[in-house]
């Protein structure tokens, strides 16, 4: 505590002793092409605590040139302070700082294409407030002088981290899964028309049978007309079941009972139909 | 026989949960002077301290390959070697096993704390330079450098966690040795950074040329948190944590800050930011995983099926106070993985029971269900339950559909009419008929 209070006092001492105040003059800032000399007519001279009244805009290619004068304020005697930085404030609070250095005169200027600064940027782009610090220990009035906007482009590439490298911290958006829709259906009226015109051709059978009169005297007096027949409305019901519940094994199973008959009695059945035919030629 | 061996186990029990052995080293022993009223305070948090200088010969964080310290202080700046057989490697392999360090360096910064920030992903400023600004000391304990820099609550990370409530704490004091978070640390927190105006060199030189860390890049105090949890946290000022700066007066140059003549707040500071690297702040655990589908309590014996509706609980606490409590965080996410994330839900938090709801995606594979919790300040929550999510049955897809009945309907005529077409076909007898027909085609055929 007591070194502490003797390194106060003798810090007082030392900022009283050479204790001085800056003087920024001849301040003046513009954006130049390539190749652009600094003019009169290019560049905007300002006061001391003013602000650029529209803000500079650049891309890559241009240069951002500030110049400006510092002495001391009393006597004009050429000033040297430790901090001369020119300070780019991002909107998000990053910044990037330049530092300028004097000539003999006294005066700074800096003079810079913003593609090869734009690499302490880091990739910021938009809108940044431009500051100049200048600032010592022996600098009673130490200026911190926000004089304007400048809007730059897309300066460089961003370069993206891959996957595995990236840290979030922070809740990422929400993703809901899109399911795959399902075709649209007709109508109910429109199917069920469709299932009547699908059996018409089965009531038209049945109309021109009536119409034209149908008989049955050739079946012949047998067991194995019914069994045939039978049979084969079987084997169209375990279609039906098969479509309900069976599985295929289930199916070929009662197929293969089924079917031994029916081809059986189908056998019997067309033999005894030509038997007949060549009793009655 | 059994006695002594209880005795142990519960010796060793409660010097793994309720003290941590922490290691702290000084420039020389008189740290436990300087720095009395921090020691103490983690001292009454229920630590076992062991106050060592930096360079003493018998130094060491493992014994027969355990360690023997949980948290390592380093309050030496100018230290060049450590003694015994730490170096920055062997604090580096004390990290991977779980350890916790903080490191206070200052502007007489030696070797070995420089290349142990280097091990970390940090670097500090060289030898003999400081943080300096212009327009943020402090004007009755600054020996005229502008080196007692006054640290605003804007310049602290906005994570309570890890430097407390920044809205009611007082101005912190610092002096010392500039940080910089190297390029490739992802991990890297910018836990204090300096003020625009700041910068790092050396007080008494010629003017800046080109100056290593300018601008709020420049760290006061940075820190990570490692991809095993073990927390590090470097400062460039060892006088932060010191008796001096705890009860000394704020008196700030920067007219914006309004607290004048009130203590510092490096106290309370210290206090949050040692909790936080010792884990008594920030940790979490998951206690119990379940997910189900909906309207039932466990898992599917074996897979699920595309569009399932599923329902996830993750059960998440939070040690506080030497206590387990549910953790009552409400931005924990659920994604739902196949590769790339499928959903991505915020689950709602009824006490520490986080759950989500969803619909299992139309898209058959193998899932995972995964929660990546990080947060600053807090550890890593990181959990996958993997499921495979197979296509429906044959069976399990719609029957009957109303526009497929024209289908059916001429599939079953069929059928049915050809049953009948063949009795009708076999049996069917045509009768002569009599008339002029007949005789016209029996011409027709001769």
């Amino acid at each position: 505590m007591k070194l502490l209070a003797i390194l106060a006092v003798v810090g007082l001492g030392l900022g009283f002793a050479s204790a001085q105040e800056a003087a920024i003059k001849n301040f003046r800032a513009g954006i130049l092409t390539k190749d652009q000399q600094p003019t009169a007519e290019n560049l905007k001279t300002l006061p001391l605590f003013s602000k650029l009244p529209s803000d500079l805009s650049a891309d890559a290619l241009q240069r951002l040139y500030v110049t400006f004068d510092v002495n001391e304020k009393a006597g004009g005697a050429v000033a040297k302070p430790q901090q001369v930085f020119l300070r780019f404030e991002a909107e998000n609070g990053d910044d990037a700082v330049f530092t300028l250095n004097a000539d003999r005169q006294g005066s700074y200027v800096h003079d810079s294409v913003l593609r090869t600064a734009s690499k302490l940027f880091h990739n910021v782009v938009g809108k940044f407030k431009l500051h100049l610090i200048v600032a010592d220990a022996a600098l009673k009035n130490p200026v911190n002088w926000y004089f304007g906007n400048i809007v730059l482009d897309r300066l460089s590439h961003e370069e993206l981290l891959p996957k595995s490298k990236q840290v979030h911290y922070e809740p990422l958006k929400e993703i809901t899964h899109v399911f795959r829709q399902p075709e649209k259906r007709p109508s109910a009226v429109i199917s069920d028309l469709f299932t009547v015109i699908c059996l018409l051709p089965l009531l038209i059978l049945f109309a021109l049978w009536f119409k034209i009169g149908i008989n049955f005297e050739e079946a012949p007096l047998s067991l194995w007309v019914p069994i045939f027949h039978f049979g084969l409305l079987g084997i169209f019901g375990l279609y039906f079941f098969f479509w309900i519940q069976f599985d295929m094994f289930e199916t070929l199973r009662y197929l293969a009972f089924l079917g031994f008959f029916t081809f059986l009695a189908g056998n019997r059945v067309l033999r005894s139909l030509a038997g007949n035919k060549l009793k009655s030629d | 026989m059994w006695l002594p061996t209880v005795f142990l186990i519960v010796l060793v029990g409660t010097q793994q949960t309720l003290a941590d052995r922490v290691l702290v080293l000084g420039e020389t022993s008189a740290i436990k002077e300087t720095h009395s009223v921090f020691l103490n305070s983690v001292k009454e948090r229920g630590h076992d301290l062991t106050i060592r200088a930096a360079d003493d010969s018998q130094l060491a964080l493992f014994k027969h390959g355990q360690l023997i310290f949980d948290h390592l202080f380093v309050l030496a700046p100018g230290v060049q070697v450590f003694g015994g057989s730490l170096s920055p490697a062997e604090i580096s392999k004390f990290v991977d096993a779980g350890g916790n360090v903080l490191v206070a360096a200052g502007s007489n910064i030696g070797d070995a704390l420089r290349e142990l920030a280097v091990e970390h992903g940090f670097e500090f400023d060289e030898f003999g330079t400081s943080v300096v600004d212009h327009f943020n000391y402090d004007v009755k304990l600054d020996g005229g450098d502008h080196t007692t820099i006054v640290v605003k609550d804007n310049q602290l990370i906005n994570s309570e966690l890890i430097v407390g409530n920044s809205a009611k704490l007082n101005p912190v004091l610092f002096k010392g040795v500039g940080l910089s978070a190297g390029k490739l640390n992802n991990l890297a927190l910018k836990i204090v950074k300096a003020d625009g105006t700041a910068y790092s060199h050396d007080p008494k030189a010629s003017p800046v040329k080109n100056p290593s860390l300018a601008g709020s890049r420049t760290l006061l105090v940075g820190g990570l948190q490692a991809r095993n949890n073990a927390r590090i946290v470097f400062s460039g000022s060892v006088d932060l944590f010191s008796d001096a700066f705890f009860a000394a007066q704020v008196n700030p140059s920067n007219p914006i800050v309004k607290a004048k003549g009130v203590v510092s707040g490096n106290a309370e500071f210290a206090a949050s930011i040692s909790k936080w690297v010792m884990k008594e702040s920030g940790v979490l655990r998951v206690n119990s995983v379940n997910h189900h589908k909906k309207g039932e309590t466990v898992p599917p014996a074996e897979d699920y099926f595309i569009t399932d509706d599923v329902v996830y609980t993750i059960n998440i606490e939070e040690l506080k106070n030497g206590k387990w409590v549910p953790f009552q965080g409400k931005d924990v996410q659920l994604e739902f993985v196949r590769i790339d994330p499928f959903v991505r839900q915020t689950m709602k938090n009824i006490n520490g029971r986080q759950t989500a709801a969803f619909k299992i995606p139309d898209v058959l594979g193998v899932y995972k269900f995964l929660v990546d919790y990080r947060r600053v300040g807090y550890t890593h929550v990181y959990d996958v339950q993997q499921v495979s999510v197979r296509p429906l049955w044959h069976t399990q897809y719609e029957r009957f559909i109303r526009s497929a009945y024209p289908y059916y309907a001429s599939s079953f005529s069929m059928m049915f009419g050809l049953v009948l077409f063949s009795i009708v076909y076999l049996y069917h007898k045509d009768t002569p008929v009599k008339g002029a027909k007949v005789l016209e085609s029996e011409k027709k055929k001769n």
